[in-house]
């Protein structure tokens, strides 16, 4: 590999950042070619010393995710970012993997909740209806005086109000945890560094 | 880094340079740790003529970047003085 092939790798690698940073970046490893020259190094010694471009390009990668997510927080950015900064090496990996897991499956069990308290809001209310349209027996809900509908449309409005009340916590919830996954994120990159 | 632009300017060449030779770590993954803690506001860029060749990207730290690097100087006195003591001790 010579000094063109090698930069022109960095660039392919580094697609995904806009063109301005892109050149940016770029510029500062054409210049340490030139003074890497100028100082009498060949330019493969310089490629040796400088290391892999993919390695360059995975944490690079990882801090414009990171950065990307800050000032555009959704669930898709900030997914991008973790898969980004696991991408670094093994023990990034190692540290973001279970506790990625485990917050991702308690969040998804506080949004099913949530949905199914709305859910059953409106089967309390339909049970009757449904039944007799289906032709099929009672379906107990688990509420013995619900055949009264004042007390159907009670049940209904509570559960209702607390799927509703769960999901938007579950959402502020995901929003401030987008926040410390972030700053998680930039920690294990600081912290740990390839070889 | 911060300890090396402390007393006067530098390229990216030669602060990539002097880490690499000192600590084991690929000279190609310096310059985003020097654009990180640029963009965190501890250096400013500016471009300037070198005696040979073409112009040369020069790192100055900041009022913010000096003392972040106080902090972190005075948190890595602490740790060397503890671990130290715990040494000692055991000798």
């Amino acid at each position: 590999m010579n000094k063109t092939e090698y930069l022109k790798e960095l660039a392919q690698l580094l697609k995904k950042i806009p063109e301005n940073e892109r050149k940016d970046i770029l510029y500062d490893y054409q210049e340490h070619f030139e003074v890497g020259t100028d100082e009498g190094k060949s330019e493969e010694d310089i490629i040796k010393d400088l290391g892999s471009p993919k390695v360059i390009a995975r944490e690079l990668l990882a801090h414009y995710h990171i950065e990307y997510a800050r000032s555009n927080t959704s669930f898709t950015t900030v997914l991008r970012a973790i898969f980004a900064t696991m991408a670094i090496g093994f023990f990034n990996l190692v540290f973001l993997l279970a506790p990625f897991l485990a917050i991702i499956g308690f969040m998804i069990a506080l949004y099913i909740t949530s949905i199914a308290l709305i859910v059953s809001a409106v089967m309390i209310l339909l049970a009757d209806p449904l039944n007799s349209f289906l032709g099929a027996e009672y379906i107990h809900l688990g509420f013995e005086g619900a055949q009264k509908w004042s007390v159907k449309i009670l049940g209904s409005v509570i559960l209702s109000g607390l799927g509703v009340l769960l999901g938007i916590g579950t959402i502020y919830l995901s929003k401030g945890l987008y926040k410390i996954t972030l700053k998680y994120l930039h920690f294990n990159l600081k912290m740990i560094k390839p070889s | 880094m911060l300890a090396l632009t402390q007393d006067k300017d530098r390229y990216g060449y030669e602060l990539v340079h002097n880490i690499s030779e000192q600590i084991d770590i690929s000279e190609g993954t310096v310059y985003p740790i020097l654009r990180r803690l640029t963009k965190e506001g501890y250096f400013t860029t500016y471009l300037a003529e070198s005696s040979e060749g073409p112009p040369r990207k020069y790192y100055k730290i900041t009022p913010h970047g000096k003392e972040y690097l106080q902090k972190l100087l005075k948190e890595w006195e602490r740790f060397t003085y503890a671990v130290n003591h715990l040494i000692k001790e055991e000798a």
